[in-house]
């Protein structure tokens, strides 16, 4: 499974990014991935999760995409998620997500 | 008193005008007497105080009253408990509590911070608040856990503590505060599109009074200000922007300082964020051509606030660019040269064209 992340804009406007590819992770850590990912039931979410409200201004926008054999799914969140699943994955995903060239 | 044409209190009124459910009081005198209320207690308690009769007590219209009432420009601070939510915040300190400002220093900072915006805005441009009625200046300090971010919510102030490693908190800035609550004027004025060209136009005016409310705070003319966005928010770093100089903030800063360099790009909400440096660096310059010893409140700030405020939504940096040298020609030829030689200097030539530019 691989996990393409993104997060743009907030007040600095800098992008972060992390491309996670478990299929070279120790057994545990692909496991660990993998069970975010159906936590937070990523292929079921529809591919915007829109602000809570849009006129939110300097909010981040997250983009993540998993590819998992033939399946495939992007979704954009603006701004913070309400599910803890999700947030959670995005959170980890975060922590170890390096400054993007822009 | 003037009892203006109701229109916030439209709803109550059916197609031909006649009261359909709210018949007591005329909306226009309850728009009058709660606009007069100090407080949101005075106006709770006139509410609770009109003699309603039961049915109406509980319609909608009730509702939209009271979350339409005019506010009193007051500062509130919660803690939002390292959440990334508002609920389940506590007060920390209000206007009406009174009492001693918090020691916490992200209180204090956006005590003091959310003040000298209000102060500039009232004092500079007579504007009472964001939505130039007395909007509530609600702020949630602690918001998230680690959160490197600030944020205008659409209804009030969200500040992070910052990760400590790359960023510090998001107080301590007072352009920051600034440039968060420009962003509900903008929402209250021009409504400018969050995406492309207009919507770093919509940042790019969130920088400009940011900086301006920084330099009436300061006292400091257009020689002597940083034009910086941001400093001190980088724990390694100079700040996030440079309005003087865009792509000089912090190493690996991406601003374009001119339109031969803008970037497009889907990030970001088409880059408002990163173009926003051509318009931040025409006010700069525009400024600086006027009269580097002048306060830049003074002299071009004013043109570009009244501009702003009345771009059209869909606006790009060319109607910007047009609309504030037409503004600049009202004051005169030196203040119209001065916004053509800013805008020329990011590559972009006035035109003057015969579009209405709204002018108040």
């Amino acid at each position: 499974m691989k996990l393409t992340y993104q997060r743009s804009g907030g007040v600095a406007g800098m992008v972060k990014q992390a491309v996670i590819d478990t299929a070279g992770l120790p057994a545990d850590e692909r496991a660990a991935w993998e069970g975010m990912v159906a936590a937070a039931d990523v292929f079921a979410l529809p591919a915007t999760l829109p602000a809570a409200d849009p006129r939110q201004r300097d909010a981040f926008t997250y983009t993540l995409a998993i590819e998992d054999g033939a399946r495939q799914h992007t979704v954009e969140v603006q701004g913070t998620p309400a599910a803890a699943p999700l947030r959670a994955l995005l959170d980890r995903l975060q922590a170890v997500a390096t400054r993007a060239p822009q | 008193m003037t009892l203006r044409e109701p229109r916030r209190f439209d709803a109550h009124f059916n197609s031909s005008g006649r009261c359909a459910a709210f018949c007591i009081v005329p909306p226009y005198l309850l728009e009058h007497l709660l606009s007069k209320a100090k407080t949101a207690e005075h106006r709770r308690k006139l509410l609770d105080s009109i003699n309603l009769s039961s049915h109406v007590r509980g319609a909608r219209t009730v509702a939209l009253a009271r979350k339409q009432t005019h506010g009193t420009a007051e500062i509130s601070v919660y803690d939002a408990h390292h959440r990334e939510t508002t609920s389940g915040a506590t007060l920390l300190w209000s206007e009406t509590k009174g009492g001693a400002v918090p020691t916490d220093p992200d209180v204090k900072n956006v005590v003091e911070f959310t003040r000298a915006t209000r102060d500039f805005y009232k004092e500079v441009c007579k504007r009472n608040s964001v939505d130039g009625k007395g909007y509530n200046l609600r702020s949630y300090v602690h918001f998230g856990d680690g959160w490197d971010n600030a944020q205008w919510d659409g209804t009030q102030m969200d500040y992070g503590d910052g990760d400590g490693t790359e960023f510090n908190s998001f107080t301590s800035s007072v352009d920051v505060i600034g440039h968060e609550l420009t962003h509900g004027v903008t929402q209250y004025t021009s409504d400018l599109d969050y995406q492309g060209q207009s919507g770093a136009l919509n940042e790019s005016f969130s920088d400009v009074m940011g900086t301006l409310i920084k330099q009436y705070h300061l006292k400091q003319n257009v020689a002597k200000a940083d034009w910086l966005i941001g400093q001190g928010l980088f724990k390694n770093g100079e700040a996030l922007r440079s309005m003087k100089k865009p792509g000089t903030g912090y190493d690996g800063d991406p601003q374009p300082a001119d339109m031969s360099h803008y970037k497009k790009t889907n990030q970001d909400s088409g880059g408002v964020h990163l173009n926003s440096g051509i318009p931040n660096r025409a006010f700069y310059e525009s400024c600086h051509a006027l009269d580097p010893q002048k306060n830049a409140w003074e002299t071009i700030g004013p043109v570009w606030y009244q501009t702003f405020i009345h771009l059209p939504s869909n606006a790009d940096f060319q109607t910007a660019a047009n609309a504030t040298f037409t503004r600049a020609k009202l004051l005169g030829a030196a203040q119209a040269q001065a916004v053509q030689a800013g805008w020329a200097a990011v590559k972009i030539d006035v035109k003057v064209t015969t579009e209405a530019i709204a002018v108040t």
